[in-house]
């Protein structure tokens, strides 16, 4: 299957997560992390969602990670994957897969963070094959 | 129809350690048997919410009716054919062939598993002296975030 650009409407800010839309801008992918805990998390958010502290702070991720389960969307005039990413750094997120074979997308196989654009918002984290 | 027990949970995105693995009937599931006093053996038929395949086998491992991961072949082996079955389903037809999606979720489940714990359901499905039945609803997205409810209910 043959992949095609689909539109993407634009991610709204908001104060809580200005700085991951700012930082997307920029080409960086930011998770959360807790000082209080030590435990990462996603989506990032004011309070950890672990232990409760505000002591929350962003870090920038690698961009690597796996696949863990997908689902391509097929039904559509622009068809495209839907995925949870887990990322090297122990968190998983919805995403989609794009830039690839959506026939070749494998549970378990490496992907690398790439910038989406979107309808006159900040781009949006998505991934694609680490072979591509 | 007195209720014996009850449970209710909510999954989400756990932030970020997701596992599509399990709902959150892991944790209505044992309230609700731990309230009534009895165990997923004693029960004589269950209604379980079905907006797909998926949720109901994740659904039966959850609520400990079969091992994890041991859903798909609980159901090939006919255990959840009435008459025959060890675990009597959804014998209304299911939200696919009966109530979804006019009156989809958890109400329609207890209304089946009532008629059931009466007497009074269709007699070629219905279970033999039924007097101990579950209904199980989930709300949401079983994917990304969702609700999970159990009922126990006995027959006076």
């Amino acid at each position: 299957m043959a992949t095609q650009e689909r539109k993407i409407p634009a991610p709204e800010a908001n104060p809580e997560t200005r700085p991951f839309w700012e930082a997307a801008t920029a080409g960086r992918l930011l998770i959360g992390t807790c000082k209080a805990c030590g435990k990462p998390h996603y989506y990032p958010r004011a309070l950890c969602p672990f232990c409760g502290s505000d002591a929350t702070e962003w870090v920038a991720a690698s961009g690597r990670g796996a696949v863990y389960s997908y689902s391509v969307m097929r039904r559509l005039p622009v068809p495209y994957a839907l995925a949870y990413v887990t990322l090297d750094e122990g968190v998983t997120m919805m995403t989609n897969i794009v830039d690839c074979n959506l026939d070749t997308i494998r549970v378990g196989q490496r992907v690398r963070l790439i910038f989406k654009p979107t309808e006159g918002g900040p781009p949006v984290p998505m991934f694609t094959p680490e072979t591509s | 129809m007195p209720v014996l027990g009850a449970g209710e949970a909510v999954k989400h995105q756990m932030g970020g350690q997701v596992d599509l693995t399990y709902t959150g009937a892991v944790w209505s599931g044992p309230a609700a048997f731990t309230e009534a006093g009895v165990a997923p053996a004693d029960i004589q038929y269950v209604s379980i919410y079905d907006s797909f395949t998926i949720t109901v086998l994740i659904t039966l491992e959850d609520l400990g009716f079969c091992p994890k991961g041991q859903g798909g072949k609980f159901v090939a082996d006919g255990n959840l054919i009435s008459g025959t079955g060890r675990l009597p389903f959804n014998t209304d037809g299911g939200g696919l062939c009966n109530n979804h999606p006019a009156n989809r979720g958890g109400l329609t489940k207890v209304v089946e598993a009532v008629r059931q714990l009466r007497g009074e359901a269709h007699p070629k499905v219905q279970v033999k002296d039924c007097h101990l039945a579950l209904a199980h609803g989930t709300g949401g997205s079983l994917g990304t975030r969702h609700g999970s409810a159990t009922l126990i209910m006995e027959r006076d």
